[in-house]
C-alpha cells in the first residue's frame, strides 16, 4: 500500500517526467536540452525519494503499534520556530555581496552559512530525537554548548578588543595611557566591589558588565568612524643611488623631505636586540666593540651573505649616521659602465641616540677593490672608519 | 562490632564491576617470562650507558664548561634518581600490599595537614637547592668577559663555517689574517674560546657534548658559547635542531691543539696559495675547478691570467646557493672530513689512529692532514660524482628555490673530470 508521502513523491515523479516530455517536444534547440535535463533530474530526484520512502515505509504507522502515539516519527511534535534559516539567508546574502565587494565579506558569509547550517541541522535532528521536548533540548545543548560558548566568548572578546583598539587609536598619544589607566582602575574597582560584596544581586553585576561592554563597543564604533589620530610613520630611506647615506646633518637642513625622514626615526633600540657588534661615536672617535673582546676593534669580521645587525650609538653633539660600504656594483647601460656603491645606513642619530643597521656583504673582501675596502663610516667625520673583513 | 568493620563492609560499585570482568590470572610461567624479558631489557639499557667509546657522551666532560654542567647534572640526577626510587618503591609497595584480593573497601580519609606540609616543604627545599646551583652554573656558562679567543660560527644547511677574526688572542702574537674554514672547529687547548654562533638560513644548534652545552644558531642573532678543551684531541658534535632533509648529516668536530700546534695550524691556513705544477693532472684539475666548482667554492689565492692580466677567481655562492655560502676549500686536506663533517677524508685505519692518539702526539698527527697513504679517495670521488646521492639535500633532484640549490647539486661530471678534481683537491693543504 502506498502511503500518503509516497503518493506525493510518485505524483511528483510522474508530473516531472511528463513535463520533460512536453518541454522537449514543444521546444527546440539548446533550451530544450537544458529544460529536459533539468526536469528529468527533478523526476529522478522525486523517483529516488519515492523509492526510499516506499521501501522504508516512512510515516506508515500501524494502528496496532503500542508506542505509535508517543514514539514514532509521525507522533513527534512539529518543528519549533527557528531563526537559523533567517541567519543562513543572511549569510547567503553576505556571500553574494562579498562576491562583488570585498573578499572578507564573502568569507564572513561562508562562516555565517556554515554556522547556521550546523545549528539548524542539530536543532532539527534533536527535535526528532525523542518525543520529550525537554530531553531534545538538553541533547541539543549538550552537543552544541561546548562549541557555542568558546566561540561566542572568543567573538565577544574579539569585538571588545577591537573596539578598545579603535578607542586607543582615536585618542591622542597623551590621552591613550590615561584612558588605559582609567579602564584598568575601573575594572579593578568594580571587581573589588563584586568580590567584597558577595550578596550583590546577579542582575546588578550583569547590568554593569553589559553597560560597560556596550559602552566600549559603542565608543569603539564611534571612534572608528571618526578615524584614528595622525600616527608618525617610521621613515624608510629609499636610497637606490646611495646618496642619502652620505648626507650629513648640514646637507639635509632646509629640505623638508629629508628632514621628515631623518628627524622622525626611532632613536632607541630594544634592550632585547642582539647585534653582532656595537659601533660607538664618542669624542670624534669611531670605535667598534664585539662581545668577548675587552678592547675596541678597528677591523670587524663579518660572515659573507649573512644579514647581521650592528648597533650604532652616538654620544657626540650633533646628528650623525653610520654608513656601511659593501663594495661597488658595476653594470653596463648602453655599453657604458655604471658604478653604484652598495651603501646602507642609519638615519641621522641624535646625541645619546642609537639605531640598528642591518648589513649584508654578499661577496668576500677579496672582491673589493684594494683601494676601497668594505667599511663602516660616519659621513662628515674624517679619518674615522671601521674596516669590515668578509673572509 | 567496631566502627571500622561497619564502614569497611561496604564495597565500591567499581570494585564489583572490576571483579565481574577480571580475567583469569596468567599462568605463573608466562608471568615469569614477561618479568625476565623486562629485566633483561632494563639491564641492557643500563649497561648501554656504560659504553666507553661514546664520542658524544655528555657524561665524559673534557673541558671546563662541560665539567660545570656535569658537576650540576650529576647531583641533580642523583637527587632525581633517589626521589624516583622512593616514589616508584612507594607506589610499587602500595600496589602489591593493597592490591585487590576481594577484601572490603578500606576506610576513606581526607586531609592530613602534617603530611601535606611535609610533602610541600621537602620538594621546595630540593628545588631551592637545585635552583641555586643551576642559576649559578647558568651565569658561569654565560660569562663572556674572560675569554681569550673569538671564533665566529655560522650554520647553514647542512654544514658549519668557522671564521677566525683578526685578533690579539688565540695564540701568542694573535691572528693577523682572518681565517675561514668548515667542518672542524680548531681551537687552542686550555684556552677559553668564545664562539659567536649564528645561522644563514634556518635555526640550527651547535653542540659539542664533551666541551659545553648546546647553543641555537638563529638567523640574525649573535649568540655566544664558551668552549675550552683540557687537552689536545678531537671532540665530535651534532646539529641538535632539526633543520631540514640532511639534519642528521650536519655534524661537526672541535679539534683542540696545543699552543705551538695551533700556531702552526694558523700559519698553514694563512699561507699563500700554491698552484699545481704545470702539466700535472692537478694543474688540469685547477682548470676544471675554476670552470665547475668556483662558482660556489672559494680557494683563496686562486687566479686566472689572460693577456698578462691576473684576475682572482672569486666564488659567488650567493647566486647559486640558498644559504649564500659554500665551504671554502683552500685547505681542504688539512681537515679529516668533508660535507658537513659527515664523510671521512681519512681511511678508517688513519682515522682510528688519530682518534686514539695520546694528547702529546695528537697535534703532530692532525697537522699532517690527509696524506696520500691515509686518503679515503672513494668517499670524495662518490661525492663529486653525485653529491645528493650521498647526502640528500632536496626532495626532488631538480628542486631549487628561486633558481638556487640548498646544497651541492649533481654536476654530471665525467670520470676524467673527477680524477682531475681529486688530484687538484689533494694538494689543498
Amino acid at each position: 500500500m502506498l502511503t500518503t508521502g509516497s503518493k506525493l513523491l510518485l505524483g511528483g515523479t510522474v508530473a516531472s517526467t511528463l513535463a520533460a516530455l512536453i518541454w522537449g517536444i514543444s521546444n527546440g534547440g539548446a533550451s530544450a536540452y537544458v529544460g529536459v535535463i533539468g526536469l528529468l533530474s527533478v523526476a529522478l530526484a522525486f523517483g529516488l525519494l519515492f523509492g526510499v520512502n516506499y521501501f522504508v515505509r516512512d510515516c506508515n504507522v500501524p494502528a496496532t503499534a503500542p508506542d505509535a502515539l508517543t514514539a514514532s516519527a509521525a507522533a513527534m511534535p512539529p518543528a519549533r520556530r527557528s531563526a537559523w534559516p533567517l541567519v543562513a539567508a543572511f549569510g547567503v546574502g553576505l556571500i553574494a555581496l562579498g562576491a562583488v565587494t570585498k573578499p572578507i565579506v564573502f568569507k564572513a558569509g561562508i562562516l555565517v552559512v556554515l554556522a547556521a547550517s550546523i545549528e539548524w541541522m542539530v536543532q532539527a535532528w534533536s527535535e526528532r530525537a525523542s518525543s520529550d521536548p525537554a530531553y531534545n533540548d538538553s541533547l541539543r545543548k549538550r552537543l552544541l554548548h561546548p562549541l557555542e560558548f568558546p566561540l561566542l566568548g572568543a567573538i565577544g572578546a574579539a569585538i571588545l578588543v577591537y573596539s578598545f583598539s579603535r578607542i586607543m587609536l582615536f585618542l591622542s598619544k597623551e590621552g591613550g595611557p590615561i584612558a588605559f589607566i582609567l579602564f584598568g582602575v575601573l575594572i579593578l574597582g568594580f571587581a573589588t566591589i563584586f568580590a567584597l560584596q558577595p550578596t550583590i544581586k546577579r542582575g546588578v553585576v550583569v547590568g554593569i558588565c553589559a553597560i560597560a561592554a556596550l559602552g566600549i563597543v559603542g565608543a569603539g564604533a564611534a571612534m572608528a568612524i571618526s578615524g584614528q589620530r595622525e600616527i608618525d610613520r617610521h621613515p624608510i630611506v629609499n636610497d637606490d643611488d646611495g646618496a642619502q647615506c652620505l648626507r650629513t646633518e648640514d646637507q639635509i637642513a632646509g629640505n623638508p623631505e629629508y628632514e621628515e625622514i631623518e628627524h622622525h626615526s626611532s632613536q632607541k633600540v630594544s634592550a632585547k636586540s642582539n647585534p653582532m657588534a656595537r659601533v660607538v661615536l664618542e669624542d670624534g672617535q669611531l670605535r667598534a666593540y664585539i662581545v668577548g673582546a675587552d678592547q675596541p676593534i678597528d677591523q670587524l669580521t663579518v660572515a659573507r651573505s649573512n644579514p647581521g645587525n650592528i648597533l650604532f650609538q652616538n654620544h657626540d653633539e650633533g646628528e650623525f649616521r653610520l654608513t656601511a660600504f659593501a663594495g661597488t656594483d658595476v653594470t653596463k647601460v648602453n655599453d657604458t659602465e655604471v658604478k653604484v656603491d652598495r651603501l646602507t645606513c642609519t638615519t641621522l642619530i641624535r646625541k645619546d641616540g642609537e639605531a640598528m643597521l642591518t648589513v649584508n656583504f654578499p661577496k668576500s673582501s677579496a672582491a673589493a677593490a684594494p683601494d676601497a675596502p668594505y667599511t663602516l663610516t660616519v659621513p662628515g667625520l674624517e679619518g674615522q672608519q671601521i674596516t669590515v673583513v668578509v673572509p | 562490632m567496631s566502627e571500622r568493620s561497619d564502614v569497611t563492609r561496604r564495597v565500591h560499585p567499581l570494585q564489583e564491576a572490576e571483579r565481574a570482568v577480571q580475567p583469569q590470572q596468567a599462568p605463573r610461567s608466562r608471568r615469569a617470562a614477561l618479568l625476565g624479558g623486562v629485566g633483561v631489557a632494563t639491564l641492557a639499557a643500563l649497561l648501554a650507558g656504560c659504553a666507553k667509546d661514546a664520542p658524544q657522551d655528555t657524561w665524559q666532560p673534557a673541558g671546563e664548561n662541560a665539567r660545570k654542567i656535569d658537576n650540576l647534572q650529576e647531583p641533580v640526577f642523583l637527587i632525581a634518581g633517589i626521589v624516583g626510587v622512593i616514589v616508584f618503591a612507594t607506589v610499587g609497595y602500595c600496589m602489591v600490599r593493597f592490591r585487590d584480593r576481594g577484601q572490603d573497601m578500606p576506610k576513606q580519609t581526607h586531609g592530613k595537614p602534617a603530611l601535606e606540609i611535609m610533602l610541600t616543604i621537602i620538594p621546595a627545599i630540593i628545588l631551592l637547592f637545585v635552583g641555586v646551583f643551576t642559576v649559578s652554573t647558568v651565569f658561569a656558562l654565560a660569562k663572556t668577559n674572560d675569554t681569550e679567543c673569538i671564533v665566529n660560527v655560522t650554520g647553514q644547511q647542512w654544514w658549519w663555517e668557522y671564521d677566525y677574526p683578526a685578533q690579539p688572542g688565540c695564540m701568542p702574537g694573535g691572528i693577523t689574517t682572518p681565517i675561514v674554514t668548515s667542518g672542524e672547529l680548531v681551537i687552542p687547548a686550555t684556552t677559553r674560546v668564545l664562539l659567536h654562533v649564528t645561522s644563514r638560513d634556518v635555526i640550527h644548534s651547535f653542540w659539542i657534548p664533551k666541551l659545553n652545552g648546546k647553543r641555537d644558531a638563529v638567523p640574525g642573532r649573535d649568540q655566544t658559547l664558551r668552549m675550552e678543551a683540557d687537552h689536545p684531541g678531537i671532540y665530535d658534535g651534532q646539529c641538535t635542531e632539526f633543520c631540514g632533509l640532511s639534519h642528521a648529516r650536519m655534524r661537526m668536530a672541535a679539534v683542540s691543539l696545543n699552543s705551538a700546534d695551533f700556531t702552526t695550524w694558523v700559519t698553514n691556513q694563512t699561507a699563500a696559495y700554491t698552484a699545481p705544477q704545470e702539466g700535472t693532472l692537478a694543474a688540469t684539475g685547477q682548470s676544471t675547478f675554476i670552470s665547475q666548482c668556483s662558482r660556489c667554492h672559494q680557494v683563496n689565492g686562486l687566479s686566472t691570467t689572460t693577456d698578462g692580466v691576473t684576475t682572482p677567481v672569486l666564488s659567488n655562492p650567493d647566486q647559486y646557493i640558498v644559504a649564500g655560502a659554500a665551504p671554502n676549500l683552500t685547505n681542504l686536506m688539512t681537515r679529516t672530513t668533508f660535507a658537513g663533517a659527515t664523510f671521512d677524508l681519512l681511511t678508517q685505519e688513519c682515522r682510528d689512529r688519530l682518534y686514539n692518539a695520546t694528547p702529546e702526539e695528537f697535534g703532530q698527527l692532525y697537522l699532517q692532514g690527509v696524506t696520500p697513504d691515509c686518503f679515503e679517495e672513494a668517499n670524495l670521488r662518490t661525492w663529486i660524482r653525485n653529491a645528493p646521492a650521498m647526502k640528500p639535500m632536496y626532495a626532488a633532484p631538480d628542486e631549487t628555490v628561486d633558481g638556487k640549490y640548498r646544497g651541492m647539486p649533481h654536476l654530471n661530471l665525467t670520470e676524467n673530470q673527477i680524477d682531475e678534481l681529486i688530484a687538484y683537491l689533494q694538494e689543498r693543504k
